[in-house]
């Protein structure tokens, strides 16, 4: 009786989780079929070479990136690749790194010791010891900060109480850009007529497969790797379609640790990132929405679809489940935090829609997805199941979550055009059908395993990820 | 019943999937044999392209007929206008846009996609085709024109000097900032910013506003506009104040630098300068002290470095270091001023140079 009671739930979950992708999906579709066929460059030209455009300070906290981190200022500062944005420094916080990212900035970027330290605290957050500051002798709008370890939020703030510009971008230490990325981030906010902008995500998408020469994507190329492909899906999904859904109604909770843009003034504001998360990024945005509201700042919270990042994600399976464990905890921390927002009528859409959404989808959507399938295996061993209907349903689950991850590689197609051959095509469509059959349950399963963890409340810190390095 | 739904929703979704999967197929083929097609195009004509690129005669040899054409030299020639500039009395990529793309550009305004209409028109601000004048004009006028269209119209008519363009901008949405700017930039000029001055107080907040940028951003100088800038310095409104300073820090020029004083004068002797509101006028201050070095501004800088805002002091600093007898005087600083702040950011300032700032 319970056993058909919790059926029945489970089937009424599903439909709901169904509708309200689809709604999340025809919202990012309205847009994005607006933009299709937009020049990838003309409409920037002006922002480029206009004395208008906000200078940007530009934070990279790195912890154990020997590998990427190199690339990643190159692919700011020098070369071909060097970023087109009129005005930008570069700060880099080395957040007590046990590997030699110290030594290979300091080398290869000839930076020299700062002996003064009294702007460190300029923008009176809070932080770790600051070892040492360094300016480059080649290019002096880099700047590199050595402190004791605290954590990526702690390095972020570090890199927030340093910048002087108006804005301020977080990119992770592993993260290749585009030479246009921050063009394409700052124009909603450049010349967004009505409303202020507190932030703005860009689109993330996977290195892995593709050839990075000295920070710069050469050729993007689909990873042959069924993880890695998994995860393109993934990110495809997330960010075309999710993030791009959930802005339209200024419901975005997160923008991404890899690359976003925030209005350094409100950030100071708000205290900066706090500290004791592993969910730094969304958290922040929360609060912001939060603080948004509560006084009345009449803000938004932005994603652009066009503006692209690269980042190096996990090719085995025990770095993929530390990352998404960590992310699974993040988000839980951060709703945690806000709790007092959700199903509150003061937050508007952030409390009665998206705080639900991440709470009862994203956050326990693995356990009743989990429930199902223990339930399922209960019901085969006790002979009680419609073998036909379970079938038609999985089918069913099958058919519509690979329709998703197509319609967000339409969406990358209208919008971006970074997979051109029909090989990744046809790559992408096998594995988004095979993703119910291996990749869902598996990742269900670590996030039934992160809730598990979080009860027994074990710190995690930067989530470690044993990287190759994306560049040559 | 429900077992009918889930097969219905199976075979809807199903059939989406295919139909999303065939379309993509389709669009990469066509996009390839589009990219295929354009760049042999352009491999056939590139000869005759440069030829009329070097010496401006010849384009009848690469009349453009299709879309794949037309893209194919838009690309081409924004690219060379990135790279090259060309004589005044020769502009070959004008000429030619005037001459074959017009028509074109005509027709794509009336498209009903959005994307094609920005496209056109950011080809038509990057060709400056100003014969398109009442073509922009008509569309201004359409329903269909967006907000993002009517500003870059704006522009471009700002851009091609239109003599009704506030008549049309009349009734328009409000300019964002930096549209703003930009389009101020294109209207003020060295023989005109006497107009803009002596009709300054018609204009609303955010033009006035706009109108200092643009002086700032072209370093106009006048002697009405020098007076404006001193009197704006009274203004109620704290962002005039804020950018009447910044301009003349900017300018780096004050015809006598008596009224900035007293007016700093009385700010300080009224508490007006204890306000944190006043943080930006104070830091605007000790900017234009430094673009404008004068002895009298030493004893004020002095005070700034002590500020209790970390951007006034910061500015104080750097202000000073400019000075001829900055280092020595930021060194005495260092171990005299009363205040701690200012002693650690004379300190800093000791070792910085300002120039890598």
């Amino acid at each position: 009786m319970l056993l058909l009671f919790l059926n029945k739930v489970i089937f009424v979950y599903f439909i709901g989780i169904c509708v309200f992708y689809l709604v999340i999906f025809l919202l990012s579709y309205g847009r994005l079929r607006r933009e299709k066929g937009l020049h990838g460059i003309e409409p920037y030209k002006r922002m480029k070479s206009s004395s208008f455009t906000p200078p940007l300070s530009i934070i990279v906290p790195a912890y154990n990136e020997e590998a990427g981190v190199i690339g990643t200022i190159l692919s700011l500062i020098t070369g071909s690749g060097k970023l087109d944005y009129p005005q930008f420094e570069v700060i880099v916080v080395n957040d007590g790194s046990k590997d030699r990212t110290l030594e290979k900035v300091i080398e290869r970027f000839q930076m020299v010791p700062v002996k003064n330290k009294v702007h460190l605290k300029r923008n009176g957050i809070e932080t770790r010891p600051i070892i040492e500051m360094y300016q480059s002798e080649v290019y002096p709008h880099l700047i590199l900060i050595d402190k004791e370890n605290g954590g990526k939020a702690d390095a972020l703030n570090a890199g927030i109480n340093l910048s002087q510009y108006p804005y301020f971008a977080s990119i992770d230490g592993d993260t290749v850009l585009e030479p246009d990325s921050f063009l394409k981030i700052m124009k909603p906010i450049v010349e967004h007529a009505d409303d202020e902008i507190l932030a703005a995500g860009g689109n993330v998408l996977i290195a892995n497969g593709s050839t990075v020469v000295k920070g710069r994507v050469q050729e993007t190329k689909l990873s042959r790797k069924p993880l890695v492909v998994m995860q393109s899906i993934e990110y495809m999904r997330a960010f075309l379609m999710g993030r791009i859904g959930l802005s339209r109604g200024n419901m975005l909770l997160v923008i991404s640790g890899a690359f976003g843009v925030f209005r350094t003034q409100r950030v100071i504001q708000a205290g900066g990132y706090k500290v004791d998360t592993v969910g730094e990024d969304m958290e922040l945005v929360v609060r912001l929405h939060r603080m948004n509201l509560e006084q009345k700042w009449g803000a938004k919270i932005e994603y652009v679809a066009d503006p692209i990042c690269y980042t190096e994600a996990p090719e085995s399976m025990k770095f993929l489940y530390r990352q998404r464990t960590r992310w699974h905890r993040g988000l839980f921390e951060s709703l945690w935090t806000h709790r007092r927002m959700m199903f509150n009528r003061k937050y508007g859409l952030i409390g009665m829609a998206a705080m639900p959404f991440y709470f009862f989808v994203e956050f326990l959507g693995p356990f009743v997805e989990f429930f199902g399938y223990l339930t399922l295996i209960i019901d085969l061993m006790m002979d009680r199941v419609f073998i036909q209907y379970a079938l038609m349903l999985f089918a069913l689950m099958v058919v519509y979550g690979s329709f998703l991850s197509m319609g967000a590689v339409l969406f990358e197609e209208w919008r971006l055009g970074k997979y051109p051959k029909i090989s990744e095509l046809n790559r992408l469509l096998f594995f988004a059908l095979s993703e119910a059959f291996w990749y869902r349950p598996m990742l269900t399963l670590w996030r039934v395993r992160a809730m598990m963890t979080l009860l027994f409340g074990r710190a995690q810190g930067w989530g470690e990820m044993q990287r190759k390095g994306v560049s040559d | 019943m429900t077992y009918v739904l889930v097969f219905l929703l199976t075979v809807i979704s199903l059939g989406l999937l295919l139909a999303v999967y065939l379309y993509l197929i389709f669009r990469k083929s066509l996009n390839r044999w589009y990219t295929n097609k354009r760049e042999r195009w352009l491999e056939t004509h590139s000869d005759d392209i440069k030829t009329y690129i070097y010496t401006g005669s010849g384009s009848e040899h690469f009349v453009p007929e299709k879309r794949y054409q037309y893209e194919a030299l838009e690309d081409m020639f924004s690219d060379l206008l990135s790279s090259v500039k060309f004589e005044k009395d020769f502009e070959p990529i004008g000429a030619f846009a005037q001459r074959y793309f017009v028509p074109w550009y005509q027709k794509r305004l009336q498209s009903g996609s959005w994307s094609v209409r920005m496209n056109t028109l950011h080809f038509i601000n990057r060709f400056k085709i100003e014969v398109m004048q009442p073509d922009l004009i008509r569309h201004l006028r359409s329903k269909r024109c967006t907000p993002e269209e009517k500003f870059e119209i704006f522009l471009l008519l700002g851009e091609f000097e239109c003599d009704n363009l506030m008549e049309l901008m009349k009734g328009a949405k409000e300019l964002p900032d930096f549209w703003l700017n930009e389009l101020l930039c294109r209207l003020v000029s060295q023989d005109n910013v006497d107009t803009y001055v002596d009709d300054f107080f018609d204009y609303t907040p955010s033009w006035q506003g706009a109108i200092l940028e643009a002086v700032r951003d072209k370093h106009l100088r006048s002697e009405k506009l020098q007076r404006l800038l001193v009197q704006l310095l009274e203004s109620e409104h704290a962002e005039l104040r804020v950018k009447a300073l910044k301009t003349i820090a900017s300018l780096g020029y004050l015809f006598t630098i008596d009224p900035f004083i007293q007016w700093m004068d009385n700010n300080r002797e009224n508490g007006i300068w204890d306000q944190p509101q006043t943080d930006g006028e104070r830091l605007m201050a000790a900017r234009l002290m430094g673009s404008i070095r004068h002895d009298r501004f030493i004893p004020y800088l002095n005070a700034l470095i002590g500020d209790r805002a970390y951007g006034v002091r910061r500015e104080a600093a750097k202000s000073l270091r400019i000075y001829r007898q900055g280092k020595s005087m930021l060194t005495v600083l260092a171990s005299t001023h009363p205040d701690a702040f200012a002693r650690s950011i004379a300190q800093e300032w000791i070792e910085r140079n300002p120039e890598h700032e």
